[in-house]
């Protein structure tokens, strides 16, 4: 076989498409005690403000819950958790959720896996200690700097 | 050419027009472990299909929604087109409802996102742009659409201002 067949042979193997991960088979509920920051899910994510959490990304954070972005705990186990349910409530434009953002709470909660996504129901809030992580000097005020 | 070189070349032809995969034309944001992706599935009430508590109309724009696609995987629908805002505007209509979805998924932290920048409801049906959270509050605000108070939303939104007013910026208060 010439080599220019074996080319044209290679590039049609490589335009396979990626395989995708299988999906996974969902897991929970597991009751949980988790510490963690109330956080906008996609600035966290995605970092596409830099700094996703903190005084620094504290009005970003409202700006988003009311916006109606998923609503999150960043766990101080380095991940982060979707809200499904707060104390019985829904949790999208919930007054008391975006009263919260980016403080530090502790919960008692269901904790559900579904293909690699943690996501939480909360039946209570133990403990809230307001925002305990001060970063606003460090970034400034994210995004706009105002 | 030999005979067995042209049928070669015919199948790599073949291999990329049939497995080259949809055209896809959301625009890359850059983020974390960014994914551009078009994917076909259904709206979901993220809340119904992972715990099993279900709300009609997917909770109305209460809960947050997710995308199930035909291969039973369950994204997490996050982020539209309009600066700041979620999909609920967008495609809680279409509950229950099979979508064509153009858009981006992010990693990290243990979890994936995903932005959908447009989407449609048939094969052949037409783009629809994802900026229905904007379209829903300037209406609500009686303000047009494409004026300086609807891009700047997150400014002029009585909802933030008393969020912010209670708690501060730094929401240190």
């Amino acid at each position: 076989m010439g080599r220019v067949a074996f080319a044209i042979i290679s590039l049609g193997l490589l335009s396979f498409p990626q395989a995708r991960a299988d999906a996974t088979p969902p897991a929970g509920p597991e009751r949980v005690k988790l510490t963690g920051e109330i956080i906008d899910s996609w600035c966290q994510v995605s970092g596409i403000m830099g700094v996703g959490t903190g005084t620094a990304h504290h009005q970003c954070a409202i700006w988003c819950a009311v916006g109606g972005v998923p609503i999150g705990i960043q766990g101080d186990d380095g991940k982060a958790y979707i809200l499904l349910k707060d104390e019985s409530r829904d949790v999208v434009g919930d007054p008391t959720l975006i009263d919260i953002q980016t403080d530090k709470v502790v919960v008692d909660a269901d904790r559900y896996i579904r293909d690699g996504v943690n996501y939480l129901v909360v039946r209570k809030v133990l403990e809230n200690s307001g925002v305990v992580l001060k970063n606003d000097k460090d970034y400034g005020i994210v995004p706009f700097g105002e | 050419m030999g005979r067995i070189q042209v049928l070669v070349a015919a199948f790599a032809v073949f291999a990329l027009l049939a497995f080259a995969g949809p055209a896809q034309s959301a625009d890359s944001l850059g983020v974390h472990n960014e994914q551009i992706v078009t994917l076909k599935g259904k709206v979901v009430d993220l809340a119904c299909e992972v715990t099993g508590s279900c709300a009609s109309d997917c909770g109305g724009g209460k809960r947050p929604l997710g995308l199930l696609t035909e291969d039973g995987r369950l994204y997490v629908a996050a982020k539209s087109n309009t600066i700041f805002a979620g999909l609920l505007k967008d495609i809680v209509a279409q509950c229950g409802k099979t979508i064509i979805a153009d858009g981006l998924t992010t990693s990290d932290h243990d979890a994936t996102l995903l932005m959908i920048q447009r989407y449609k409801t048939s094969d052949d049906g037409a783009w629809v742009e994802t900026d229905g959270f904007a379209v829903d509050w300037s209406k609500r605000h009686a303000v047009p659409v494409d004026g300086k108070m609807t891009e700047e939303w997150y400014r002029n939104d009585w909802v933030v201002k008393g969020a912010v007013a209670r708690r501060g910026k730094l929401g240190e208060n």
